[in-house]
């Protein structure tokens, strides 16, 4: 377990630029999430931490020491591959009882420690099985005890989850996050499922072209994206193009003043050309609600249900189009063609 | 209903069959009958049922000492070729340009499209007593006689295992292709270092391409003619040239059969026996 300090790390293939200049601090226990579509650099990045691609430029600390340039078979890193990688010729307690045999441990205590590795992920009676003789969930846990068995600096995850359905991801999301908490082992973990990141992780990275987008808190980044990008690959959004008038208020190019009192710090000198909110920081009613700073006024065009919330979609007079999450309201329900008005708070707009 | 209803695997079979039972079984079964006949001078060979010929092979040890060099040279032909042939097989299947690994899988290859027999020409030429390699170890003045290398049992060695390489190589190549880089990446993070990571990962994966080239390779070897009888010479003998010369020379048509049947019963015991023996070491391959 240790800190982990990435200093403007860089790989380039060729002329390609796959990650650019990265520099990031990972505190001792922290759970941080790499998130990004699919070619950001994200298993990239992983790789130069795990050592089994070199970086081309930059420096990659555990704690206090410089691991850049030590082959993965020095660095102490336990990393759970997209694909588990477990090894066929090998029972699931040979796959667990492999990195702690390479560190020479006496018989008795590998027993040892495998046994409670496979009871840390309930899979005690499977010792015996091969990996082919497994379910994906089963084979995912195999992985998961390999890499954590070694006690390593820190825990690598490579979309862990990709390969499993609904469900069963979010079981295992659960036992992840309750292993990670009660080992305290710092963690990245890959994935480009939003919904995921959110849900473990307690810092997020957001990653775009080989480059860091933003990174914050769960909350920092739906809350107060730093760029369109970020809003819109984490949740939905609503946006409308504009300039910003008054230091609060943002005149949008079908002229509606909005009041905002979110503007991230990554914008930076540049001037936010989008002012955006959260379908469901949206109130929809047939009048305004006066307590709330801004208001437009339109027509509902169509209605998803999606079990949880509805989707409506809401044409302005300016024939622009907003995404409203609601309740369902069954008193008085709207239907397509009705005209309603549509509220949020000055909190809830950010402008990018 | 049958519920398999692709084509029957056995109806893929029967135009195999027929050509195995028509072009092997039938004259196998004819050359055994030959093998428990009597030599005769007069009318190449009386009918019989005798051993004699068998009994003759393993009471002489002339014969004897050639089958055990056979096999001694097959076996070590083998465990050569695979010896180089893992590292080339690995650096093949591990190239990342396509063009550069085609051209190089077609070098490898390419020496089986020439006969064997030009092949091994090219190997007297090289290493004969007037060969080139004597003439440039004359000529840098490192040996005053040309050095004996022609006609010995390290000859034969060497010509063999350039024949029979190709066919490890590819064997052992085509199942590395199978195992993905990310099971050796796995070890490595795991702590192992590259040769563990290659004696307890690579290794027992590789087991059947190990296994299939090892066997192609030795049956090659225990059956070569033109290398052993053009490099060994009469000093190096081995046995498919044996067999030839009592077939084509003596004309002793039952000791021949006898002599080629031991051969393959050999080679055979041998290809059964190890299976049994890595099946029971390894599991099912
Ligand atoms: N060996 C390589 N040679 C050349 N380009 C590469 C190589 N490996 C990766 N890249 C490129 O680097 C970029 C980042 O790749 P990476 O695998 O890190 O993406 P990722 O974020 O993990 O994507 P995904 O979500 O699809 O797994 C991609 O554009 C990819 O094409
Ligand atoms: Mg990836």
């Amino acid at each position: 377990m240790a800190k982990i300090a990435l200093t403007n790390l860089e790989k380039r293939f060729g002329s390609f630029v796959a990650v650019e200049s990265l520099s990031l601090d990972i505190a001792d226990g922290e759970f941080l999430a790499l998130l990004g579509p699919s070619g950001c650099g994200k298993t990239t990045i992983l790789r130069m931490i795990s050592g089994l691609t070199d970086a081309t430029g930059g420096r990659i600390h555990f704690g206090a020491r410089d691991v850049t340039d030590l082959p993965p078979y020095a660095r102490n890193i336990g990393l759970v591959f997209q694909g588990y990688a477990l090894f066929p010729h090998m029972t699931v307690a040979q796959n667990v009882a492999f990195g702690l045999e390479m560190r020479a441990l006496d018989r008795g205590e590998i027993g040892r420690r495998v046994q409670s590795a496979l009871e840390t992920v309930q899979l005690t009676g499977l010792a015996g099985r091969l990996p082919r003789q497994l379910s994906g969930g089963q084979q995912q846990r195999v992985a998961l005890a390999r890499a954590i068995v070694i006690r390593p600096d820190a825990l690598l995850l490579d979309e862990p989850l990709s390969a499993l359905d609904a469900k069963l991801r979010q079981e295992l999301r659960q036992e992840i996050r309750r292993l990670q908490r009660s080992l305290g082992i710092t963690t990245i973990c890959v994935t480009h499922d939003q919904e995921e990141a959110l849900s473990l992780a307690s810092r997020l990275v957001v990653m775009h072209q080989g480059r860091i987008e933003q990174i914050g808190t769960p909350s920092d980044l739906y809350e107060s994206p730093a760029s369109r990008f970020v809003a819109e690959f984490i949740g939905k959004s609503n946006f409308l193009d504009g300039h910003v008038g008054a230091p609060d208020e943002f005149v949008t190019k079908s002229g509606f003043l909005f009041r905002f009192q979110r503007r991230s710090a990554a914008v930076g000198s540049r001037a936010p050309t989008s002012v955006g909110f959260r379908p469901e920081k949206i109130e929809m009613g047939r009048g305004r609600n006066a307590a709330l700073a801004n208001h437009v006024e339109g027509k509902v065009d169509a209605i998803t249900y999606l079990g949880a919330t509805t989707e409506y979609e809401v044409r302005l007079p300016s024939l622009e189009r907003l995404t409203v999450h609601a309740a369902d309201s069954s008193a008085d329900p709207i239907a397509i063609g009705d005209n309603v008005t549509l509220s949020w708070s000055s909190e809830a707009t950010f402008v990018v | 209903m049958r519920d398999d209803a692709g084509l029957r695997p056995f109806s893929l079979l029967s135009p195999a069959v027929l050509v195995i039972t028509i072009g092997l079984l039938l004259p196998m079964t004819m050359m055994f009958r030959f093998s428990l006949n009597r030599y005769s001078a007069n009318e190449l060979m009386t009918q019989a049922l005798t051993l004699s010929n068998y009994a003759r092979f393993f009471g002489d040890a002339f014969y004897l000492g050639i089958l055990a060099k056979t096999i001694a040279v097959a076996l070590a032909s083998t465990v050569v070729a695979l010896v180089l042939g893992v590292p080339a097989a690995y650096f093949l299947a591990r190239l990342s340009t396509p063009r550069l690994k085609s051209a190089l899988i077609l070098m490898t290859v390419v020496p089986l499209l020439m006969g064997n027999s030009v092949r091994t020409a090219g190997w007297m030429v090289l290493l004969g007593d007037r060969g080139l390699c004597n003439a440039i170890l004359i000529f840098l003045g490192i040996r005053e006689e040309p050095l004996r290398i022609l006609y010995t049992g390290k000859a034969v060695l060497i010509a063999l295992v350039a024949a029979i390489l190709p066919y490890m190589i590819i064997s052992l190549q085509s199942v590395l292709e199978g195992i993905e880089r990310v099971y050796e990446e796995a070890a490595l993070t795991l702590g192992a270092h590259p040769a563990t990571m290659f004696r307890r990962v690579l290794l027992p994966m590789l087991m059947p391409g190990i296994f299939s080239g090892s066997l192609l390779c030795f049956i090659l070897a225990m059956n070569a003619y033109a290398t052993p009888l053009l490099i060994g010479g009469p000093t190096f003998q081995m046995m498919a040239p044996l067999v030839y010369q009592q077939l084509t020379k003596v004309f002793d048509w039952p000791f021949a059969s006898s002599m080629a049947f031991v051969l393959m019963a050999v080679t055979l015991a041998s290809v059964v026996l190890s299976s049994v023996f890595i099946q029971n070491r390894y599991g099912r391959l």
